[in-house]
């Protein structure tokens, strides 16, 4: 079975990165992107239709123009009944600040919080639901 | 007032008592012979211990009169070598409150009138000497009376000395005023904290006196004064207007005098609190100033945080690529990558350095400068971008409008606010920015609105002005400028503020210091 990360950043080289160290362990997963909070929420609307194209698991980042990360949480949480599949949001940031750290913590929708960069052995412990908050 | 009433009223009853717990001591300027009668006929007032001393000579009167204090002068009129008339003056004029009886062997009427007009408490004949002790009584009551009035007068003539001077020699003014205003009464200290002299005082209004701003409240203090029960209201501080021009701070508290006689209307005393308020402001602004820096320091480190981590992290992520690839072709690649970030982080580093050489700048030059001048130097650099977008710009600002600032912060400001304006613009209308100034209260106020694509201000009022936050989807958007210049700006002790809505535009206001 397939599965699907989602990464929602601006920042092209961390996607980038972040894609080939997925596509290097091989295990047929799907990777769905978006610049910000606001694509992402567009985008995963359209997806709704076919409840097998939304995201497993999806990397949330932080700082992103238009929508940040926590805007895009509280229109997620607004939105979230009508997903027709349950996912795994994790925040993914540069930011080591407790405050963020913290603020994560308030919305139950969130599994988990992330710093960059996230290596290989993060993503396989992530797709066997081994990270928590 | 009242002391005094009732001090009046209850004379008959206490005149007794004080009559009997002293001697009564008789001096008589008469014969030696005509004492035993005397001493006969007051036995009828029982309980009284008359004492006498007598004289015939007018000087040795006069020193008993002072050695022994006498409760009651009795006299003949017309002794051998001295005038009663004569002694009679002089008690009046030394003594007025020992009773002085004349009696007589004339009967003269015409000379008994005479000596009453001149002050003598009471004229009998020695052939009616059965009303000796009644005029006796009556006098020594009339002059009990007497004392106890003066006595009285003196006290409250020292009370209201005593007043009048805690008033007059108070450090803080004391003025009365009627219901109208009208000040009929302040104390000394007014010319020293209000630089008035009394006489100049008196006669004005109060209202004259009070910053108008602050008259809101003294008037809800009159009002608070006359619903309530308490007879004072306190104004914790308003402004005074000093015969200088300049306004003081002044504690102030109301009193109803209305139902107080000698003052019928309103008091109200005050002290001068500017030297307290001064102080409390200063220790306000330094708290502002704290509350800035600490915020930006916030800032510093959110900007830290988030813009130099993921540099950091992306730095990570290329070594560990590098680390697990054996692919020449990825490796070139990566290497590739961590140039750019290093580029990036450089960015990075010399914003982060623009943004503290801002927030230490204190030795900046300020100069009178034109704003005019200097926003259509602004524009014209911006002739090309404006012209490719058909931009049309009302510009309004007066040629003699001069600002201290430095140079080039406002160069700086002014090209962020106009290329936002420009950069922003509706894709569905033409930009129309509107250009112009006006003054309020210490700034003088730079407005600038345009009809570009706006902004959810509610929303994003506290992001707009940080660093490293963008809103559109603009590419070229770095998230610098309105930070630099909010910077910028209040570094100068100036404000920026915006106004503006999803698809209709923002206005932007630059308030710079005078």
């Amino acid at each position: 079975m397939s599965r699907t990360i989602c990464i929602i950043d601006d920042d092209p080289l961390y996607k980038l990165l972040l894609k080939k160290t997925i596509e290097r362990l091989n295990m047929n997963i799907n990777i769905l992107t978006f610049e910000d909070g606001k694509q992402a929420i567009e985008g995963l609307s359209t997806l709704n239709t076919e409840a097998a194209k939304l995201p497993d698991i999806i990397l949330l980042d932080i700082n992103m123009p238009v929508m940040d990360g926590w805007e895009f949480m509280d229109q997620f949480v607004e939105d979230k009944s009508q997903f027709s599949k349950p996912m795994n949001i994790f925040i993914a940031s540069s930011s080591i600040a407790k405050h963020d750290i913290e603020k994560s913590k308030t919305y139950t929708e969130i599994s988990g919080y992330l710093v960059k960069p996230i290596v290989k052995k993060t993503i396989l412990e992530l797709l066997q639901d081994k990270v928590s908050l | 007032m009242h002391n005094l009433q009732s001090q009046i009223e209850n004379t008959t009853c206490e005149i007794k008592y004080k009559i009997q717990e002293k001697n009564i001591k008789v001096l008589v300027l008469d014969e030696e012979s005509i004492i035993p009668e005397i001493k006969e006929v007051v036995q009828v007032l029982h309980g009284y211990n008359f004492i006498f001393y007598n004289t015939t000579c007018g000087n040795e009167f006069k020193e008993l009169i002072k050695k022994n204090k006498p409760n009651l002068i009795i006299s003949e009129l017309h002794l051998n070598e001295v005038e009663g008339k004569e002694q009679l003056d002089y008690c009046r004029m030394v003594y007025p409150e020992i009773p002085f009886i004349i009696f007589s062997s004339h009967t003269c009427n015409k000379s008994a009138l005479d000596f009453l007009e001149l002050g003598a408490t009471d004229f009998l004949t020695k052939d009616n000497s059965s009303a000796l002790p009644a005029t006796i009584y009556k006098a020594l009551r009339q002059s009990l009376e007497k004392l106890q009035i003066k006595e009285a007068k003196q006290q409250r003539w020292e009370d209201a000395q005593r007043f009048k001077g805690l008033i007059e020699y108070s450090h803080d003014p004391v003025i009365t005023y009627d219901y109208d205003g009208t000040i009929t009464y302040a104390s000394p200290a007014i010319e020293r904290v209000l630089g008035y002299k009394v006489e100049e005082f008196v006669g004005t209004n109060v209202i004259e006196h009070i910053h108008p701003d602050d008259l809101p409240i003294r008037e809800n203090a009159y009002k608070m004064l006359l619903e309530s029960e308490m007879n004072f209201e306190t104004i914790n501080e308003e402004r005074l207007l000093h015969k200088n021009g300049h306004f003081i701070w002044a504690k102030a508290v109301i009193s109803d005098a209305r139902l107080i006689p000698g003052i019928e209307g309103f008091m109200t005393n005050f002290r001068d609190i500017t030297v307290a308020k001064n102080k409390t402001r200063d220790l306000n602004n330094t708290i502002e100033i704290l509350t800035s820096q600490n915020n930006r320091l916030l800032n510093f480190s959110y900007i830290v945080s988030h813009n130099l981590r993921s540099h950091t992290s992306n730095i990570q992520s290329i070594i560990n690529y590098l680390d697990i690839t054996d692919d020449p072709k990825e490796q070139l690649e990566m290497i590739q990558h961590l140039k750019e970030v290093s580029e990036a982080l450089n960015e990075t580093m010399i914003n982060l350095n623009e943004v503290v050489s801002i927030q230490s700048g204190e030795n900046l030059k300020i100069e009178s400068l034109s704003l005019r001048k200097y926003a259509l130097i602004s524009l014209k650099t911006l002739k090309s971008k404006l012209h490719a977008i058909n931009g049309k710009v009302h510009f309004d600002i007066d040629k003699n409008l001069n600002i201290n600032f430095n140079k080039s912060y406002l160069e700086s400001i002014l090209h962020n606010l106009f290329y936002n304006a420009i950069k922003y613009s509706h894709p569905e209308r033409m930009l129309n920015l509107e250009i112009s100034t006006f003054e309020e209260e210490d700034f003088v106020v730079l407005k600038v609105k345009d009809n570009g694509l706006g902004l959810d201000i509610k929303k994003y009022k506290n992001k707009l002005f940080g660093m490293y936050n963008t809103f559109h989807s603009n590419k070229n958007a770095k998230g610098l400028g309105l930070f630099m210049s909010k910077n910028q700006i209040e570094a100068m002790k100036g404000k920026i503020e915006v106004e503006g809505g999803i698809d209709k535009g923002c206005t932007f206001k630059i308030y710079f210091k005078k």
